[in-house]
């Protein structure tokens, strides 16, 4: 999708996430969205002349903890910086951010096939699993938030100073497929370490793209593009898919890309030049003098350590190792903790767990799509698939005591119970109805004799409807074939 | 000794500051003077000595929330404001 021809484009992702933390990054003011305006502010996130930053360890933490998980070198000694310029968003003029030494360098993320949209997971883009490095990982504060009137602008400053981290992709990524794949799993990552919600509708992660095309073949980069007002993983593909056309028939015709910042509008399904970029900013970044620089060598790196959990990958081999499920049933389970875990004390107590992965994953989830508030309880799925697999019910049965779970929740065998449904396992009760099918098609009988396989189907027939379905069908077939050879 | 280059009317734009060319002209030799001074401290090899890091991680704040100002306090020092905003000249980038 991202070369028409002898085009090819190179994208790169700027992502902010914000952070989930109590408080802010350098205040105690609480970090919380949805706040009355101007009710979480001091004078450190006002900007007040005099006030202190006193950083946030938790906030550091999880950013070291975040660039463990991504494979990055984590800096023994890392430093804030002053990025200054001028914007009524950040009333000190200055953002504290961090340039030469920030908490992570390196690291990459790996594409997830699944997480590449739907119509894209067949292909062989997908499927090349391809890691995409990362340049770095650095923490600084978010600026307030503003509102666009008439003739002015309001500010509301509670956003302003909570803590967030800036991950920069290098320039690998060549689809808008990709993009869309690496926002997912750099998502499903965040999510699995608690580090953040990371919600882009939510503005918890932010993208901006960096876009250019060039020659299949040629190693330079062509002239690029930055792309803002992305405000969901889908957007960010239509996005790309749009822009990357754009540029491709701009310089077939021979036009020149202007560097600049474009805005994507969703409903138009376009990009608009919002400013060109004559001159680089010059932020005049230089180290913050009111902090110190963080050693992260004595007990913060550590500390992050500690909490590294399974990562996603990790979870989704071992699913498929231990548990039998399938690659895209592990990618299900490993892209929703909740749900997961849910699976995972549901298959604890049986051996049968990739019968309950398919309960869940097809059934459940169809009618109960919040497992963490559902009456069902996990136990129920282990219970019911040990029905199965135990020859107490058939699967014809399980689906009945499934609907019932489902609208009754109760433990699966008192619901075999109460409908009346566990299967007739009982040699004798089975023997007499087989001398009944036998007795009643004498026809079946003589095929049978004759070498007719097949004809043992009616006598089975007839002892499943006398038996009202309740009947261990490979029973049957067993005291059958024993009475008909006899 | 070279005297590193300024670019007055540049750093002024940055600092949002007006000069006349007057201006322009005293401050770039004042500036160049005040650097060509600075630059002093370039003569000093320093290439053998370690960087000094603090030797103990600084206690950090704990991630406990404190009081923040009333909405009343926080906004009794904006010249202008609306509906508990700040109010500011439009700006939009």
């Amino acid at each position: 999708m991202s070369s028409s021809g002898n085009w090819e484009a190179v994208i790169g992702l700027e992502v902010h996430v914000q952070l989930r933390t109590q408080t802010k990054m350098f205040c105690g003011c609480i970090n919380q969205y949805g706040g009355a305006p101007n009710s979480q502010v001091c004078p450190v996130c006002l900007g007040m002349p005099g006030s202190l930053p006193a950083p946030n360890e938790e906030a550091i933490r999880r950013t070291i903890l975040t660039g463990l998980m991504f494979g990055c070198r984590i800096a023994n000694v890392a430093r804030f910086d002053r990025k200054n310029y001028f914007y009524p968003d950040m009333p000190k003029n200055y953002q504290i951010s961090q340039f030469d030494d920030p908490l992570c360098a390196g690291g990459a993320v790996g594409l997830d096939p699944f997480l590449f949209p739907k119509d894209l997971q067949e292909t062989d883009e997908a499927k090349a699993k391809r890691s995409i490095r990362l340049t770095r990982i650095h923490l600084e504060e978010d600026v307030a938030k503003s509102f666009h009137y008439e003739e002015r602008s309001g500010i509301d400053f509670n956003r302003a100073g909570t803590p967030l981290m800036e991950i920069v992709s290098e320039a690998d990524l060549r689809t808008a497929g990709e993009a869309f794949a690496f926002l997912g799993s750099l998502r499903q990552v965040l999510l699995s370490g608690n580090v953040s919600d990371a919600d882009m509708e939510k503005g918890q992660m932010r993208c901006d793209v960096n876009v250019s095309v060039r020659p299949v073949g040629q190693k330079e980069f062509g002239t690029k593009v930055e792309l803002k007002n992305l405000n969901s993983i889908s957007g960010v593909r239509r996005a790309l898919v749009y822009e990357i056309a754009r540029q491709i028939a701009a310089v077939e015709k021979g036009e020149a890309i202007q560097h600049e910042t474009r805005r994507w509008d969703d409903e138009a399904g376009a990009t608009f030049t919002m400013r060109t970029k004559e001159k680089a900013h010059d932020y005049r970044y230089f180290p913050e003098p009111d902090l110190l620089p963080v050693r992260t060598d004595q007990g913060l790196r550590a500390a992050a350590e500690s909490g590294l959990p399974e990562l996603p990958a990790a979870l989704q081999d071992r699913l498929m190792r231990e548990n039998g499920v399938t690659a895209y049933q592990a990618s299900v389970l490993a892209a929703d903790r909740i749900l997961c875990t849910y699976y995972e004390k549901a298959a604890l107590g049986t051996q049968h767990k990739a019968v309950v992965a398919n309960w869940i994953l097809n059934d459940f989830l169809a009618t109960q799509p919040e497992p963490a508030s559902s009456p069902v309880r996990p136990e129920f799925f282990g219970e019911l698939a040990d029905l199965v697999a135990g020859g107490t019910i058939n699967s014809a049965q399980a689906k009945k005591v499934f609907a019932e779970l489902m609208a009754n929740p109760s433990s699966p065998k008192a619901l075999v119970e109460k409908l009346g449904l566990a299967q007739i396992s009982d040699a004798s009760a089975l023997g007499v109805y087989c001398d009944e099918a036998i007795a009643a098609n004498p026809r079946s009988v003589e095929d049978y004799r004759a070498g007719k396989g097949n004809a043992i189907n009616a006598l089975k027939g007839f002892v499943m409807k006398k038996s009202q379905g309740k009947a261990n069908p490979a029973q049957v077939d067993e005291i059958l074939k024993a009475k008909l050879s006899a | 000794m070279s005297v590193p280059k300024l670019n007055v009317a540049d750093v002024a734009g940055l600092a949002r500051l007006s000069l006349t060319p007057d201006e322009t002209t005293k401050f770039s030799s004042q500036l160049s003077q005040i650097l060509a001074h600075m630059e002093t401290l370039g003569q000093i090899g320093t290439g053998d000595v370690p960087e000094v890091v603090p030797p103990a991680q600084p206690a950090l704040r704990k991630d406990i929330p404190t009081p923040s100002l009333t909405v009343e306090a926080a906004l009794s020092n904006a010249p202008a404001q609306s509906n508990d905003l700040i109010l500011v000249p439009k700006i939009v980038e």
